[in-house]
């Protein structure tokens, strides 16, 4: 393989984690925008799809569009529930009770997937992971390539329904001034339903993009929560596309650092990429943003 | 016109609120008639605020009763008592800063699904030049008495048959506190009863019928604004001299 498809096939690898990234991060973003609060038990909503997809399509034998569009609509219903007991118990009281709530839901739904699931990888190759389009020796996955274009299409839509609909409008304004929602009359338990419901499906799709590519195990989630959580930090604290466009950073840079420095060190990137947007932007990659 | 002027449109009686372990309303009572300005007016921590958030159901009425055209709307959430018919805008910088101040009045209009919210924008831009010049301007940008006139544009949006606006002329120049209050008085002109909140007395009375003197969470003086003016304890008091 010449150097130059070896770097473009590390930039590839590299976008494809960026959006696996920029997917959970999004919705991190979304609720910490719309509730003040950071759920870091985000990963585990990733980790639960991932798992609800392999039952969908390895276990069942679903076909893979079904399977794919199943995991997102159970973890929306899970985002829902969540949202229900969780997050309205917790949304009143302090930071401190939020994040060991959060950090509580993260620790026993990790736990409850090794007691239930076991601690053995599982493995969901599908038939586009298996397909290697080459160009030229340059090689990679359709599978890749559906996470990129489907990426793509996500974040498309999801800029539309902020700006243009009347609930993506109503998140914008409960991420800049709550108490003037409630003089217009914005309905702030719904508003916040609505933002964990899609925040957790979001979640639940990139897991069905990236687990053919991908190993699933019950503590997936906890490093991704972290990764996620240095893209918001880094993308301007609660800014959605700041926080995607910071995955997207760090995906590439994790990819090209493990392949031309070490595999060992790729985990700290993220941190080293937070840490670096800090010193020298305090506030973000794209600056001071209100809201959303 | 007597008649008609004993009706009260929105009346507090024995209102007992506040947050916790603080009570801030101590038993308050007041009769706004439809087509008045009333002002409170009162020292810091006398509960001017805490009365319009009591009536907007974002504090807690733990004793008394709030009519409003004749129903009980005490407790009831804000999104109700908004549906019903009673604008608030509350001190300080109420905006969405991030969105245009279009956005902004759309925002206004979030609980109405009618065919006629453009033309109503519409109508604001003109009546409200000062908006139009900024329509695709983030709110955030704009000054202080420009976003106090959007606030109370963005009321205006549901037609409410009270507005109750809480220090408007707080922190601005005094060739915008002209303008606030002006808006006021045009506003309550077309119809609309306002019940407000103001440090600056003097002024607020002199547009206002009547006025109420808060002192500690219950009623001090009442009277027209001209008697209030007038009277020799509230200039020394809350007057100034």
């Amino acid at each position: 393989m010449t150097p130059i498809a070896d770097l473009l096939e590390q930039l590839l690898h590299g976008l494809t984690l960026g959006a696996m990234y920029a997917m959970v991060a999004a919705g991190l973003a979304l609720m910490l925008g719309v509730a003040r609060l950071i759920n870091f038990a985000h990963g585990e909503f990733f980790m639960l799809g991932a798992y609800a997809f392999w039952l969908g399509y390895s276990e069942l034998g679903l076909p893979y569009p079904i399977a794919a569009l199943l995991a997102p609509a159970v973890m929306v219903i899970f985002g829902i529930v969540y949202q229900h007991t969780v997050i309205r118990a917790i949304l009143p009281r302090s930071w401190h009770v939020q994040l060991i709530a959060t950090l509580a839901t993260s620790i026993v739904l990790t736990n409850l997937a090794i007691i239930v699931l076991g601690t053995q990888p599982k493995e969901v190759p599908t038939t586009l992971s298996a397909r290697i389009l080459e160009v030229g020796g340059f090689r990679i996955a359709w599978q890749r390539l559906l996470v990129l274009v489907a990426a793509l299409v996500i974040f498309w839509g999801l800029d539309r329904f902020v700006a243009r609909t009347r609930t993506g409008r109503a998140m914008r304004a409960m991420s800049q001034n709550r108490e003037a929602c409630a003089v217009v009359g914005v309905d702030v338990q719904r508003v916040t339903l609505v933002t964990f419901a899609l925040s957790a499906g979001l979640a639940a799709v990139a897991a069905t993009l990236v687990s053919p590519l991908f190993n699933i195990f019950p503590d997936m989630g906890t490093v991704l929560t972290l990764k996620a959580f240095a893209a918001v930090v880094a993308g301007g604290f609660g800014y959605v596309n700041g926080a995607i466009a910071a995955s997207f950073l760090i995906g590439i840079t994790e990819a090209l650092a493990g392949s031309y420095i070490s595999y060992a060190y790729k985990d700290a990137i993220a941190f080293v990429i937070m840490i670096a947007v800090l010193l020298w932007r305090p506030q973000g990659l794209f600056g001071r943003r209100i809201g959303i | 016109m007597a008649a008609d002027d004993a009706a009260a449109l929105l009346e507090l009686s024995g209102v007992v609120a506040g947050y916790a372990e603080v009570e801030v309303l101590r038993g308050v009572s007041l009769a706004v008639r439809a087509g008045e300005i009333v002002c409170i007016i009162g020292s810091n921590g006398a509960g001017k605020s805490t009365l319009l958030r009591t009536v907007f159901g974002m504090v807690q009425a733990r004793a008394g009763t709030i009519r409003f055209g004749g129903e009980d709307i005490a407790n009831r959430p804000p999104t109700e008592v908004l549906k019903r018919g009673i604008g608030y805008v509350p001190q300080g910088r109420c905006n969405f800063p991030a969105m245009s101040v279009e956005e902004n009045l759309e925002m206004g209009a979030y609980l109405r699904r009618d065919a006629r919210v453009r033309g109503d924008i519409e109508a604001l831009f003109v009546r409200f030049p000062m908006l139009a010049t900024k329509r695709r301007d983030p709110a955030g940008t704009l000054s202080g008495g420009q976003q106090q006139i959007l606030e109370m544009a963005i009321a205006l949006l549901l037609h409410p048959r009270v507005l109750m606006v809480d220090e408007p002329s707080l922190g601005l120049d005094p060739r915008m506190v002209e303008l606030v209050f002006d808006t006021l008085v045009a506003i309550n002109r077309e119809g609309t009863t306002v019940l407000m909140v103001e440090q600056n007395a003097k002024k607020a009375l002199a547009v206002s019928d009547r006025g109420l003197v808060l002192e500690l969470g219950r009623n001090r003086f009442e009277g027209t604004g001209r008697e209030l003016l007038d009277n020799p304890d509230v200039r020394h008091h809350y007057l100034g001299g």
